[in-house]
């Protein structure tokens, strides 16, 4: 080869040339694309910017977490869905796991029928579209449901329907403010207890009534917070009037069905990674800890699940992340997340397609960075760790 | 059955007082769900007729299924000319047999030959064109199209998702950048909102004139999204393979691409593929998702189909057919992906 | 260019106006180019626009894209439907994947204004009003206090309803769903006491539901929302053949021109604004650049304002609707038309 060219055979050379050009050709695609958009646009007389956030909206949004009416703007709207996806993702993956790890255990169970069961609930949900579930579980609940006449009462206060669940709100809600402060100050110091307990164990190896004082500070503070703060409180209590009961708050039933479709479907891929990280933890080890008299809840509650967590939690994230991303379903019956009220409604009533998708995608990166730094602390805490 | 297995039976499942009170807790469960699910589906079905007057029977209406069975399977492909859907379906099978089942030295060689012709094969047989009838990708529908988009955007999925797997583990701080970036943001957001972004920013963000199909924007929006996450399956293989492979191959001399070409890539890409099929698994399953953007996919016809006044009320129905033949498709890849998982960790 | 199809058009003979110099349509060329015509329409609601389980179109919306082609390509079939939901109907529209839009849209301020689009007519007078069940006893739309409602999100409906019910200090929970078919499946399974919509969809949905026996449509509207076809801003041109083949439909059954008399018509007729409106004198089509037949065609072929209604929403049609509002405005309606002069 010529001398003069011989230094493109240089690695790093070449490994730079290699990245201008990636560089150069992205950068082109994107001015190309900016470009041809602006200039479509202005073509077609679309109107662009982010001025349409401070619009009046008009759009009524039947469960709001916010406080956002009709009247406010479309960036009101624009909280109220992240809100409402948010609210859905959170309690979903909480209740998803729960299942999951029931169905995990169950698969792995010395019971033929039910780990039969279990395999067979496995490998249904995971084989469906989850459209299918969400379908399912929306027109299922609201038939399952009654009318408002015939609403199933639950103590003459909350009332179930097939226009959701109504419950009551307190008119003034000062006492649950001390309430809530109550709780959390018993948590902190549940934790705080439970930290001592342990270094005391560790240190003289005796156990301290740990769970008589827990019982105490999550259970009993709480319920007793909140009966003080309820029996102070004026309520909201619904009344049938009319069509449906009048006050209180309304939890939808696209809620309930969004919910209970993440939540089956999720179920399915969380309880094969619980099998297949208990499964993969020694069988040396519970041998092991069944020779020094542990039980077998114990063995799996001491021994077995949090060896397995450290195998679990990155395909665990992946799920996680799933659900955040499997919420945007809720469009598709009508559950007013981000994606159906802002892609949505707000999307077709401006027609700025671009800054609205922009940020209908921005609302997931930034909850999914979140919920993988979360589970990357978490892992980090619960590795191993060498002494 | 002998008496030693209905012994081995019995301790199993009536071995102690609780595991027969299980044992009688889900039997019963499972009977509480399964025989009102069988009554409807089978024994009290109406399985002949023509209109929704012949369902009498009480149980499932089979009759409306079978008056749209056509439409399920091709949506409004001209019934003239399904015998070619039919022909591309049984080429691209007897292909993928060819493939699986002919010997490892030629398996490599038919393999990028079926790459490059199938596709465009298929194209012609359903588009038209070239002596065969055009028919506009707005006539296609049902499962046809739910089997078309999942095998087109894998073909968009697969090669991206290799270069940008090997893109992450790269040398080079801006390639790694680049594909980090490419593959976390599209793993990062809903299908639901790509496959708008594909319908919406597409023709915005192209030239003007130029159109591209709608169903040509909604598997290049899927084919992004999947080769992000086919990306990180096949970097599974890549991280798992010993790196004195690709040491090795660099001490005998060979550079990077042929290192990459021959000895890392098709040891990795054998590790990965049962990863790989159950993204393809979820690509099936997300394909529903096109009806946002009016394409009629299986479940998409069979949600248009529930609109017909002369076939109200057949939710049920629909929905338990589609549902059946998505599970069949999707059990029968896990089946099969298990299996090649199971036979590789054997070797 | 210009001067070589002025030129060709008068060596034709095809007009005896003036050649006078055409603005440049290039929606207009691509259609002649293409061989069809690109209609963007509803994904499904009788009447309007609805395609039969073998995928021929039929409806109101529907019959005005044919008469569009046949006076454009001269062949009412040559029409390619496009189905949009409520969310797609204005990127469709923008972005050039159709010609013109005869979608069941009203006509708004904002819509004109910030998308990019023009409202080239009045093909339909609706009103919104609200279908229950029998079983409520509603008569109107005040009595629906503390109802639950149904409605396609990104409609007029849907503000229309929010904005109704509040300035009358009446609440009721509004449901916003992504298409149509959605909502008035979850109307049917008891989720809302009732779906909102015009009038004429109203009547052309209820046929989807399990017993429309058991429900009313009210009678009394809450709002006016006039529909008609909807082009993109520029090309004005083709913005005209839009606009002027709708007011040619209406003109021709103000004029007593039908489909059965059209022929006799145009050969007889002494009325000169029936003769320009068929073609046989004043030129016309020529200065749109079509065919001077293009009016005859369209109505040869379809009909004109008032057959296409009662075959498709009236009286000859399952809707059974009335002509109401949707009447020539010499009979007590609304539809009126500028001549053809």
């Amino acid at each position: 080869m010529d001398k003069a060219l011989a230094f493109i055979n240089d690695k790093r050379v070449r490994g730079l040339l290699y990245q201008a050009a990636l560089l150069l050709g992205l950068v082109g695609l994107i001015v190309y694309f900016v470009r041809n958009a602006s200039e479509n646009m202005v073509k077609a007389g679309i109107a662009s910017g982010f001025d349409f956030l401070w619009r009046t909206s008009g759009i009524e949004v039947p469960f709001v977490l916010t406080g956002y009416t009709q009247q406010d703007n479309i960036l009101g709207l624009f909280w109220a869905g992240v809100a409402n996806t948010m609210l859905v993702t959170v309690i979903a993956i909480a209740l998803a796991t729960l299942l999951g790890f029931v169905v995990g255990i169950a698969r792995l169970s010395s019971h033929w029928l039910l780990s039969t069961i279990a395999g067979a609930y496995i490998e249904f949900v995971r084989n469906i579209p989850l459209l299918f579930f969400v379908l399912f579980w929306y027109f299922g609940v609201i038939a399952a449901l009654p009318a408002p006449r015939d609403s199933l009462s639950v103590f003459s206060v909350a009332f179930l329907n097939n226009r959701g669940l109504t419950i009551p709100l307190p008119d003034a809600p000062a006492n649950f403010r001390w309430a809530l402060l109550a709780i959390l100050l018993a948590w902190l110091a549940q934790w705080l207890v439970a930290r001592w307990a342990r270094l005391r164990k560790e240190r003289t190896g005796q156990d301290a009534p740990v769970l008589t004082i827990g019982l105490v500070l999550v259970i009993l503070v709480p319920v007793l917070a909140v009966t003080y703060a309820s029996l102070t409180t004026r309520w909201d209590v619904p009344v049938l009037r009319g069509f449906n009961y009048r006050g209180g708050f309304v939890v939808i039933p696209e809620f309930v069905a969004l919910l209970a479709a993440l939540v089956t479907y999720t179920a399915g891929f969380i309880a094969e990674i619980v099998r297949g990280g208990i499964q993969a933890v020694p069988h040396g080890q519970t041998e092991a800890a069944s020779a020094l008299g542990l039980r077998r809840p114990q063995i799996l509650r001491l021994v077995t699940i949090p060896q397995a967590m450290r195998i679990m939690v990155p395909p665990m994230t992946n799920q996680y992340l799933n659900v955040l991303k499997n919420s945007s379903f809720g469009a598709a019956i009508a559950y007013p997340d981000i994606v159906s009220l802002f892609m949505g409604s707000a999307l077709t009533n401006t027609g700025q397609a671009i800054e609205i998708i922009a940020m209908t995608l921005a609302v997931y990166l930034v909850i999914g960075l979140a919920v993988s730094a979360f589970m990357n602390w978490y892992n980090a805490r619960i590795a191993l760790v060498t002494r | 059955m002998s008496a030693t297995a209905a012994q081995s039976w019995r301790t199993r499942l009536f071995g102690t007082p609780a595991t027969g009170v299980l044992t009688l807790a889900i039997g019963l469960f499972v009977l509480w769900i399964a025989v009102p699910l069988i009554r409807w589906a089978l024994i009290d079905a109406s399985w002949s007729g023509t209109s929704r007057n012949d369902c009498t029977a009480g149980g499932a209406c089979w009759v409306f299924v079978r008056a749209r069975f056509g439409q399920f399977m091709y949506g409004f492909y001209p019934p003239d000319e399904r015998w070619r859907v039919n022909l591309a379906g049984i080429i691209f099978v007897l292909a993928g047999a060819a493939i699986v089942f002919a010997p490892a030295r030629l398996r490599l060689k038919l393999g990028l030959a079926a790459l490059v012709v199938l596709p465009l094969l298929g194209i012609w047989l359903l588009g038209g064109g070239l002596s065969l009838r055009p028919v506009e990708t707005r006539e296609w529908g049902g499962l046809m199209l739910t089997v078309f988009i999942s095998i087109y955007s894998s073909l968009i999925a697969i090669p991206l998702g290799i270069a940008f797997a090997l893109g992450r583990q790269s040398e080079l701080p801006v390639i790694r950048l680049v594909s980090v970036l490419f593959i976390e943001f599209w793993r990062g957001v809903p299908i639901i909102a790509v496959i708008f972004l594909a319908s919406l920013l597409l023709p915005l963000i192209m030239p003007g004139g130029i159109g591209i199909d709608r169903l040509a924007r909604a598997v290049i929006g899927l084919g992004f999204v999947i080769a992000a996450y086919m990306a990180e399956a096949v970097r599974g293989g890549l991280q798992a393979l010993p790196a004195g492979q690709r040491e090795a191959a660099t001490a005998l001399g060979l550079g990077y691409w042929k290192a990459t070409g021959f000895i890392v890539l098709p040891q990795a890409l054998r590790i990965s593929l049962p990863a790989m099929t159950n993204e393809f698994i979820a690509l099936v399953k997300n394909t529903t998702l096109v009806l946002v953007v009016s394409i009629l996919d299986l479940l998409g016809i069979a949600q248009a189909s529930l609109a017909d006044p002369s076939w109200v009320g057949m939710n049920m129905e629909a929905y338990a057919f589609s549902g059946t033949i998505y599970w069949l498709i999707c059990f029968a890849l896990s089946r099969w992906s298990r299996h090649i998982e199971m036979s590789s960790r054997r070797r | 260019m210009r001067y070589l199809i002025a030129a060709l058009l008068l060596a034709g003979g095809a007009s005896t106006a003036t050649a006078q110099q055409l603005a440049p349509s290039p929606t207009l060329d691509a259609i002649k180019a293409r061989g069809n015509l690109e209609c963007g329409v509803h994904l499904g609601l009788p009447g309007f626009s609805f395609a039969n389980d073998k995928g021929e179109w039929s409806g109101i919306d529907v019959d005005y894209c044919r008469a569009l082609a046949a006076a454009v390509l001269g062949d009412a079939s040559k029409v390619k439907y496009t189905p949009t939901s409520v969310q797609q109907r204005w990127p469709i529209l923008q972005s050039g994947q159709v010609d013109v839009l005869s979608r069941n849209s009203t006509i708004t301020f904002s819509r004109n204004a910030t998308l990019g689009l023009n409202f080239q007519g009045i093909n339909f007078y609706e009103g919104q009003t609200f279908i229950v069940r029998k079983s409520t006893n509603a008569k109107t739309a005040a009595d629906l206090d503390g109802a639950s409602v149904c409605v396609a999100a990104g409609s007029t409906e849907e503000k229309n309803a929010a904005d109704w019910f509040r300035e009358r200090n009446l609440k009721v929970t509004i449901t916003n769903f992504q298409k149509n078919d959605d909502a008035i499946a979850a109307y049917d399974s008891g989720r809302c006491d009732a779906y909102t919509a015009g009038v004429g969809a109203l009547a052309g949905q209820r046929v989807k539901l399990k017993v429309p026996g058991d429900h009313v449509i009210l009678t009394q509207p809450i709002s006016n929302d006039p529909q008609g076809p909807v082009t993109r801003w520029g090309d004005e041109r083709w913005q005209l053949i839009v606009r002027w083949v709708l007011n040619g439909m209406i003109a021709a059954e103000a004029l007593g021109v039908t489909s059965a008399n059209v022929d006799e018509m145009k050969a007889n007729s002494k009325n000169s604004e029936v003769r320009r409106l068929l073609g046989a004198e004043g030129g016309f089509g020529a200065m749109m650049g079509l065919p001077d037949d293009w009016m005859y065609k369209a109505i040869k072929q379809v009909g004109n304002y008032g057959e296409s209604f009662e075959r498709t929403v009236g009286m000859g049609s399952a809707l059974k609707m009335e002509r109401g509002q949707n009447q020539l405005w010499s009979k007590g309606g609304l539809l009126f038309t500028p001549p053809f002069q």
